[in-house]
């Protein structure tokens, strides 16, 4: 057999085999996401506004509730104009009897003085509530630091091309 | 093949599937008898000692309002309760005590109790609203028995249909103390005092009034009254 043929098919074996991972991570987030009904399941903390119930790094489990939001409830909030959700604790509820937005919410980070109506109108003036079709999810499950590389990620981008390329080339070259 | 980074690769892997297992066992065994209402004793147990060794009476689970006043709207009342970024017509003050035991929901998982005191009522098109009137975040055991007396509501307590100066007048309300326990690792998740220990009871007739619930309450606020 000629072996650059082996050496070839050997190659394209290893491609093959990282386009299954990445497919197979890939699935298993949108099936997560399908499960949880929506569309980050898991979240990492930026800030330090819900100390001490959570710091930066930790990670977060959400899902879209089938009943209402309750006063207590930490949820992750996503608003207009605004690139990176909250994670606030929900202080005031108000539930509507009928139409397309089901509750009025009003949130507040624990580590906060006041709540969160300077957040609500920094690219919406006036806005003194979020509706529910804004809340990506409430916070039902919790996991310390784990998230932590993600914040180092984002703090220094080289690492994620390091770690990015270290990862890929060491699933192309290994050889079994 | 045994190179150094098949060493590496198996034992981080390794590692990983130790940790999330033991993160899992403890989220698994520890949180979920926590996050019922009767976990929190109707009277917290008998002879707790302070540290000087005086034996301490047992707090009850209890929320008694003593009075409640219908504020109008004012610049003054706009900065009591931090509200700068609306002008509500009215709000409510109110005056309460607070107990609780809340140590049993201090275990080895327990990284905090979540401490509040809400009111719910129903109002027109909005069948209900339920807003914070205080809270506190208990890191130890040590602070968990709660006494709060003769406080006043930390938080803005004003409608959804704010413009609306006679939406509270004569409103029946309910103020429950609830609270959420937030774990190291594992689920975080809500519970409230039971309904029959709940303080009931209806706000002033007229914005500028005030009711004192003492007055009926023989010894238990707008309980049962």
């Amino acid at each position: 057999m000629n072996p650059l043929s082996v050496s070839l098919r050997q190659a394209l074996l290893q491609v093959l085999n990282v386009l299954v991972i990445i497919s197979s991570a890939l699935v298993m987030w949108k099936g997560l996401s399908m499960w949880t009904n929506t569309e980050s399941p898991i979240v990492v903390v930026l800030t330090t506004s819900m100390e001490p119930a959570f710091g930066r790094g930790d990670l977060l489990f959400l899902a879209k509730p089938t009943t209402e939001f309750q006063v207590g409830d930490i949820v992750v909030y996503a608003l207009e104009g605004r690139e990176i959700p909250i994670v606030h604790r929900v202080l005031n509820v108000h539930t509507l009897l009928d139409g397309d937005v089901k509750q009025y919410l009003l949130t507040k980070g624990d580590n906060n003085g006041t709540p969160d109506h300077a957040l609500y109108g920094e690219h919406q003036p006036g806005k003194l509530w979020i509706t529910t079709d804004e809340v990506v999810g409430k916070v039902y499950g919790y996991a310390p630091y784990v998230g932590y590389l993600t914040i180092a990620m984002a703090d220094f981008p080289q690492l994620k091309v390091v770690l990015l390329g270290a990862l890929g080339l060491f699933a192309l070259l290994t050889r079994e | 093949m045994h190179s150094l980074w098949s060493r590496v690769n198996t034992v981080f892997g390794f590692a990983t599937s130790v940790l999330l297992a033991l993160a899992a066992a403890i989220a698994l065994t520890s949180t979920w008898e926590l996050l019922t209402p009767t976990h929190v004793p109707a009277v917290g147990p008998a002879g707790t000692m302070d540290p000087y060794g005086n034996v301490l009476a047992p707090l009850a689970l209890s929320l008694n309002v003593s009075s409640a006043t219908l504020i109008r709207g004012s610049r003054a009342a706009q900065y009591k309760y931090q509200t700068y970024f609306h002008a509500p017509a009215v709000f409510v003050a109110l005056q309460f005590d607070a107990t609780a035991d809340l140590r049993a929901l201090f275990q080895w998982n327990t990284k905090q109790v979540y401490a509040v005191v809400t009111v719910a009522y129903q109002a027109p098109g909005f069948p209900t609203n339920k807003i914070t009137v205080w809270d506190t975040i208990i890191t130890n055991v040590d602070d968990a028995r709660l006494m709060v007396v003769n406080a006043e509501n930390k938080y803005a307590i004003t409608d959804v249909q704010y413009r609306d100066a006679a939406r509270f007048n004569g409103l029946p309300i309910t103020a429950r103390l609830e609270w959420c326990v937030h774990t190291y690792v594992g689920a975080t998740r809500c519970a409230a005092m039971p309904d029959e220990l709940a303080a009931k009871f209806t706000l002033p007739a007229n914005v500028g009034e005030r009711v004192s619930y003492r007055g009926d309450r023989g010894g238990a606020g707008a309980n049962g009254a």
